[in-house]
């Protein structure tokens, strides 16, 4: 338990957590001015202003609350919890004491898992504060997003699963703490910038040569789809192809501009299909059983090292 | 009950091809300083880190009073201060100790008065609620030893705990070891290679280079087994004891000089010694000579050292 709290009370330090929000923040107020001036105030259906707020705020969360810099911030941190003790040779002390490298093992992940929920729900929950008092969205736009929010944090509940046991995983297996973070972000912008960027010019070879199973944008993709599909609110044709432009899961009959956004209506394109290549449940089950080998292997990795 | 605290039987470490630890038998008294020397890279810190589990042997096996090294219970007896100043960059002395505590299973209340009462036993007041990375390699050392008995241990395993210390933080650091001796029923494992700071400190001494344990027993085993067999004697008539030493045992003396205050250094041939301590005694009393002083020299770690690694 000692462990758990320290290694926790040294996830959580007040400007760590300053930095985040505000790394969160600006882009939710910038997002809250964007609806504010191209939806809000345009005279679009109500229907019309739900699906595209929704839209906006599946890929906010997708590629930035709980994408980019979340994860890149957490895998870090991860990384430097059990590096650090190697760096600066504490981890000899630790290894000394009747506490069982098991147990180190599963506090650093613990403190690491619940401080990722922690803050994955605090910025799921502070962007749309932001976004709502900047933006004037209407209650009702507001009441369908908080219904949103339980799918978000299941996502963040497998999300924060699967990278928090692989940057501990990384820590251990790379022995330089810098290799191990650049290894782990290189991972996370592959994922969520470069693969969306380069995948409309792949389109010829994605089935051919199977890239979807490489393809780790698309598989979040598919698994991100399956907890938001579970909110009953139905997503225009145009937000399915915004979507579907950074998550690539639909297939699209036309690829549109953002632009495209706030006037797009359901007759403009036509609704797409998601692309089933691999099966959403075998995918949640085979990306869990990798967080959790990850973190057994974890374990038997520093049950076996030498603290020299 | 086994009268050793530690011991070790076949004990090897392997990297690679390289045998830093080769089968060694060690065994450690209870409540005796026990000092284990040897050049750097001999091997002292791998066996060290063997001990407290932090690495794994190759080969062999140990137990600590009866328990598995590096299971639970062996570490639960155990306190160990390592070679270097390991420390939270984040943590204050006293945030650091009772870290530590907790770490090793007291109670947070426990934790905090073992902590308050070893930093006024190494007289850290001053530094308990800063942090220790900016101390001086004394304080550091005081702090790293004190988190080594935060948890009473019965074996206080110290790697070079007075490597890059200045003469007066030696000296303190010994003092307390000393004290910690007589005061406390725990047995201290110390490596070390300033010899002449450990010969003032130890019950027993094992001597290890290359991996393996050239020499072990109690200091003074150890000494008489290098003892060079030189008696510093002053007598009432020196040329007459001479004379007749030569007389009636001149088979046992291997050279006699005289030293600059007129003293006789007699050296006497190995396995000699004891015939010839017996045959003083009736000399002196037959030829009415006063023996003023006999003492055999003694051999001092530094030459057993020596004489060992030349």
């Amino acid at each position: 338990m000692t462990l758990f709290i320290n290694s926790f009370q040294k996830l959580m330090k007040w400007y760590f957590t300053i930095i985040y929000i505000s790394i969160m923040s600006i882009v939710s107020i910038v997002l809250g001015f964007v609806l504010k001036y191209e939806i809000y105030e345009k005279q679009l259906s109500t229907q019309t202003q739900l699906s595209s707020t929704i839209g906006i705020y599946y890929i906010l969360i997708f590629m930035w609350v709980l994408g980019i810099p979340f994860l890149i911030m957490m895998t870090s941190k991860g990384i430097s919890l059990l590096a650090n003790e190697f760096q600066e040779g504490t981890m000899s002390l630790l290894v000394s004491t009747k506490i069982s490298r098991t147990k180190i093992v599963l506090s650093k992940w613990l403190a690491l898992y619940i401080t990722t929920l922690l803050l994955g729900t605090l910025a799921i929950i502070l962007n749309l504060s932001i976004i709502y008092f900047v933006s004037g969205m209407s209650s009702f736009i507001l009441n369908q997003l908080i219904q949103a929010i339980p799918n978000l944090i299941y996502y963040l509940l497998f999300i924060g699963f699967i990278f928090t046991t692989l940057s501990i995983l990384m820590s251990l297996l790379v022995k330089s703490k810098v290799l191990a973070s650049i290894t782990m972000i290189t991972i996370i912008i592959l994922i969520f910038l470069i693969i969306p960027l380069f995948k409309s010019f792949l389109t010829v070879y994605y089935e051919d040569y199977y890239l979807y199973l490489f393809d780790l944008n698309y598989q979040l993709g598919l698994i991100y789809n399956y907890f938001i599909s579970k909110s009953n609110i139905e997503l225009t044709p145009s937000i399915q192809n915004i979507l579907g432009m950074f998550i690539g899961i639909f297939d699209l009959d036309t690829m549109v501009d953002l632009d495209l956004l706030a006037i797009s209506d359901t007759a403009l394109l036509s609704k797409a299909s998601v692309r089933n290549y691999l099966n959403v449940r075998d995918l949640l089950l085979g990306w869990s059983f990798t967080g959790f080998m990850s973190l057994i292997l974890s374990i038997i990795i520093l049950q076996k090292k030498d603290v020299i | 009950m086994s009268q050793y605290i530690i011991e070790t039987e076949n004990l090897t470490k392997n990297f690679g091809r390289f045998k830093a630890v080769d089968h060694i038998n060690l065994k450690i008294s209870r409540n005796k300083i026990q000092g284990f020397i040897g050049p750097n890279g001999a091997g002292k810190t791998t066996t060290i880190k063997m001990l407290t589990g932090a690495i794994h042997p190759t080969q062999g096996h140990g137990h600590i009073n009866g328990y598995k090294m590096g299971s639970k219970n062996g570490k639960a007896l155990i306190g160990y201060a390592p070679a270097e100043s390991l420390f939270y960059s984040d943590m204050t002395t006293i945030e650091y100790l009772v870290y530590i505590g907790k770490i090793k299973g007291l109670k947070q209340s426990d934790a905090v008065n073992k902590a308050c009462e070893l930093i006024q036993y190494f007289g850290l007041e001053e530094a308990t609620h800063r942090k220790p990375i900016h101390f001086s390699s004394g304080m550091k050392k005081k702090i790293i030893v004190s988190q080594a008995l935060i948890n009473d241990p019965k074996v206080l395993i110290l790697d070079e705990p007075t490597a890059n210390l200045d003469p007066t933080a030696r000296i303190q650091i010994l003092d307390i070891l000393q004290k910690l001796m007589i005061e406390r029923d725990i047995s201290i494992f110390i490596s070390s290679h300033i010899l002449s700071e450990l010969e003032s400190l130890v019950n027993e001494v094992t001597l290890f280079n290359k991996g393996k344990i050239v020499l072990s027993g109690s200091l003074n085993e150890v000494k008489q087994k290098y003892s060079k067999g030189i008696y510093k004697v002053r007598t009432s008539d020196n040329n007459l004891f001479v004379d007749k030493l030569m007389e009636h045992c001149k088979v046992l003396i291997k050279k006699i000089t005289i030293d600059p205050s007129g003293d006789l250094l007699i050296t006497i041939i190995p396995k000699g010694k004891e015939k010839f301590e017996l045959i003083i005694g009736p000399i002196i009393s037959h030829y009415k000579i006063s023996l003023i002083k006999f003492i055999q020299e003694d051999v001092s770690l530094d030459e057993i050292y020596k004489d060992i690694y030349k």
